[in-house]
């Protein structure tokens, strides 16, 4: 019953704010159509790149074509529809696959501590020793080019926040009374750690997982504009951008369009994100559920 | 807090619009080809001169890569760009005009049987460094490039050796007959030095040159520019007439590294550079209607090819190849990836150089390529994907290989199309010999010639002998005799070395182990103030741009 109203008033908190109630469009309208379009993009054949069309080329914007064509005289909006497909596909699993890393070992070391905590968490360390993007790059240049690959490149460089998160998170809570309790119960470890540690030192996680899923976009793209990322002809957004920026002197909208959704995306993300967390301090919301007149 | 938040998050968006506001703006101002633009932009800037009363011209060439070493025996790559004006070999050659310009050498002549070569040198020629040319140096450079056997030092295998005569007198004894005449007019490893200086690699590389040619070298940054500076006691300026050098050639020459081609066609429209190296192709059009720059269009030897893996099932089976070589729409090819800016290829010689014909193009015919790909035992198709392999960030490549992909799956060719870095793609490449079955399929490669002969292409990549470039690992005893036979005659009976090589290629367009797709045609663009751009650019000197014989209008 408390868990539900809870949402409940992020919700509400949400909506009751114009930029947040934006940001919970986009992110909505991008899941939406990230899960819809391969059925609902006009040329489907120009958006997987089967085909090319001589006739076509650099077509400015049009009926036709709203976002015009490309250099191989393809649909562009059919291409950067198709590409929030596989911006959902990198985030979702970027970001997941890293909190699949990353919460068990956070978990695991914040949980023993001693030895283990300390040797998962410099394991932990020596990933975090590089740039973020640089570690990307490196392995998704060794693994070679692939949706997949760039996925696991990513997810690589990208766990080790959330096991310094879990980690923190677990400390404290494990020290509460109700782990006590557990423990003399007689529960087992594993057990404790899956049923009362995990859900209560989740929450700052997901916030930032949430907070994530842009930068995974914009990393990505970043991959692919600058060649190691997804193969062509792959509609994935910073490959669409690389591809444009040979034309972009004379014809602007190759490059352009993909890099506004790239935008729009990110943007989304970011805004909802900083509300959530916004809504998620109890301090803060309390002084805007009190402004908003919502009685808690 | 809230409405703090709220602020900083319109702060943020308002940033991000006059950000993007501004980019168009720039965008807008920059693009578009104002008939205007920059009058003041200096092409004389007495600054440089080292005596600042006289005013120097100056003009800025922009490259796309960055220069690599800078010994005239070894360097085998982009360094060619500038070595052509600060060196210079025996004879220039004019490919288009089929012609020789006499350079270091005045004439020439060889023995019936095309064995013996002698040629007459120049007399009042000064290296840079002050050394009087004579054929010492001519024997010692030579001998140098071939000691070191780096690079193209391959090219000198006919020779025996090398005697001098007297001091303008030099003559070469070889092996074997061989078009001598081309070789000492090749773009890579031909160059004469001073004896005089040291000439270690080392030396070298430090920036310091042992050439005779107009220019020397100034300042060496190979990774940002490379300045060149008019040698005045040249012996081309003093010559009453002659077609390598122009009175008003610019006095200093930038060769400036601008690593992509949109950066290059905003710099010349701009006027910050002099002449652009790259453009992109969709954009020719467009510059050619500027009154302000000019558009130079000619062949150039550089080709781009398909290499099939003849070593690897269903690749082995000829049949199959030759349903791929019908199934390839090389006309749209040319007008996509090329924007027009090529030439369907016609067999691995490109159009324009001897040993070109017209006969060897393939048919784009969808209905043939079933018929033998069924006749082959695959009626709907092969059951593999086929790999192919491209260098990553090419964009002409990238296209090529995404029309070639579209177009194979339409008769049941799978292809799995790979963007790799060079030396990813040729570390794969090279393991084919060992290890057919884990290499590539399918290999989308340049090829241009080092020097001008069609025994370059033909050897190179289709000899069994040559293990590095024959990436298709074809072995083919009748076509390699006929093609060695073929250089052969070339000193002494071009007619019929000519016929040998129809021959030769006439097998490789029955085998099919390579897919020759487009001849380059070599775009350079410049200001319209700069003269006789077109003279300057000659296909067998790919990227040189001869700057003594530019005219500078300003």
């Amino acid at each position: 019953m408390k868990r539900f109203k809870h949402q409940k008033i992020i919700l509400s908190l949400i909506i009751k704010k114009p930029l947040s109630l934006i940001s919970l469009l986009i992110v909505l309208a991008f899941i939406v159509l990230g899960v819809t379009a391969p059925f609902i993009v006009p040329y489907p054949e120009d958006a997987w790149g089967l085909t090319y069309n001589v006739e076509k080329r650099f077509l400015p914007p049009s009926v036709e074509h709203p976002l015009g064509t490309d250099a191989l005289g393809r649909d562009l909006f059919s291409r950067v529809l198709l590409g929030s497909s596989f911006s959902l596909i990198i985030a979702v699993g970027v970001i997941g696959l890293a909190l699949l890393i990353g919460i068990p070992v956070g978990v695991v070391a914040g949980y023993y501590g001693g030895r283990v905590g300390t040797l998962l968490m410099r394991i932990t360390d020596m990933f975090l020793a590089f740039p973020p993007l640089l570690l990307a790059i490196v392995l998704a240049a060794t693994l070679g080019r692939g949706l997949l690959n760039l996925i696991i490149a990513l997810a690589i460089s990208w766990w080790p926040w959330y096991a310094r998160l879990v980690y923190v998170q677990t400390n404290t809570v494990k020290n509460m009374p109700y782990i006590d309790a557990a423990k003399i119960a007689g529960l087992s470890n594993i057990k404790i750690m899956g049923k009362h540690v995990i859900p209560n030192a989740l929450t700052p996680t997901m916030v930032q997982a949430a907070l994530d899923m842009g930068s995974a976009i914009l990393e990505a793209a970043g991959l692919s504009f600058i060649g190691v990322g997804v193969k062509p002809p792959t509609p994935e957004w910073g490959l669409l951008v690389s591809e444009g920026w040979q034309s972009i002197n004379y014809a602007w909208w190759i490059a352009f369009f993909p890099g506004l959704a790239i935008l729009t995306t990110v943007v989304g993300f970011n805004l909802l994100a900083d509300a959530l967390r916004e809504s998620a301090d109890p301090r803060l919301r309390r002084t805007i559920l009190m402004r908003l007149g919502v009685k808690q | 807090m809230y409405r703090r938040a709220l602020s900083k998050l319109l702060i943020l968006t308002i940033i991000i619009v006059i950000v993007i506001a501004v980019g168009i703006g720039l965008y807008f101002t920059m693009a578009p080809t104002p008939p205007t633009a920059s009058p003041t932009l200096p092409v004389t800037t007495p600054t440089i001169s080292p005596t600042p009363t006289v005013k120097k011209t100056l003009v800025v060439y922009a490259s796309l890569s960055e220069m690599t070493t800078a010994d005239p025996s070894t360097e085998f790559s982009n360094s060619i760009l500038w070595l052509c004006l600060v060196y210079e070999p025996l004879l220039w050659y004019d490919p288009l005009e089929n012609k020789f310009i006499p350079a270091l050498a005045e004439r020439w002549e060889s023995s019936q049987d095309g064995t013996v070569w002698t040629f007459y040198l120049r007399k009042g020629v000064v290296f840079h460094d002050g050394t009087p040319f004579t054929a010492e140096a001519v024997k010692k450079s030579i001998e140098r490039t071939i000691e070191l056997g780096q690079g193209a030092a391959f090219i000198w295998d006919p020779v025996e050796k090398i005697q001098v005569i007297d001091d303008y007198t030099v003559v070469f004894i070889l092996k074997y007959p061989a078009p001598l005449d081309n070789i000492v007019a090749s773009s890579y490893g031909a160059w004469i030095f001073s004896p005089k200086t040291p000439n270690t690699p080392e030396w070298f590389n430090k920036g310091n040159d042992a050439g005779s040619g107009p220019y020397r070298l100034a300042k060496w940054d190979p990774e940002n520019e490379v300045i060149l500076e008019k040698f005045e006691d040249w012996w081309g300026w003093k010559l009453s007439s002659y077609e390598m050098a122009s009175k008003k050639a610019p006095d200093i020459f930038i060769v400036k590294i601008v690593k992509d081609a949109v950066t290059q066609e905003r710099l010349v429209v701009a006027g910050e550079i002099d002449i652009a190296l790259y453009v992109p192709l969709e954009d020719v059009d467009r510059l050619k209607a500027d009154p302000n720059l000019k558009v130079v269009i000619k062949p150039s030897f550089q080709n781009l090819l398909m290499l099939i893996n003849t070593k690897k099932p269903p690749l082995d089976n000829v049949l199959v190849r030759r349903a791929i070589a019908h199934a390839i729409p090389y006309d749209d090819i040319v007008k996509i990836a090329r924007s027009n800016l090529a030439k369907v290829a016609s067999g691995p010689v490109p159009t324009g150089m001897p040993g070109h014909f017209d006969d060897f193009r393939y048919k784009y015919d969808l209905e043939e390529a079933r018929r033998l790909l069924a006749q082959a035992g695959y009626p709907t198709g092969l059951d593999k994907t086929l790999v192919l392999v491209y260098t990553a960030g090419d964009v002409y490549e990238q296209r090529t290989s995404e029309l070639i992909a579209a177009s194979l799956s339409k008769i049941g060719i799978k292809v799995d199309v790979r963007p790799m870095s060079w030396e990813e793609q040729w570390a794969l490449a090279q393991s084919g010999w060992e290890n057919p079955e884990g290499a590539q399929d399918l290999f989308i490669f340049y090829w241009w010639p080092t020097y001008i002969t069609p025994f370059d292409f033909l050897y190179n990549m289709f000899h069994s002998d040559s293990k590095a470039f024959n990436l298709c690992y074809y072995e083919n005893p009748d076509f390699e005799k006929l093609i060695e036979e073929a250089l052969s005659l070339e000193g002494t009976d071009k007619k019929r070395a000519m016929e040998l090589y129809y021959k030769a290629q006439k097998i490789l367009y029955e085998d099919v182990p390579a897919i020759p797709l487009w001849d380059m045609v070599d775009v350079r663009v410049g200001r319209a103030y700069i003269g006789n751009l077109e003279k300057a650019v000659n296909p067998a000197y790919p990227t040189v741009l001869f700057a003594q014989v530019l005219s500078v209008e300003k």
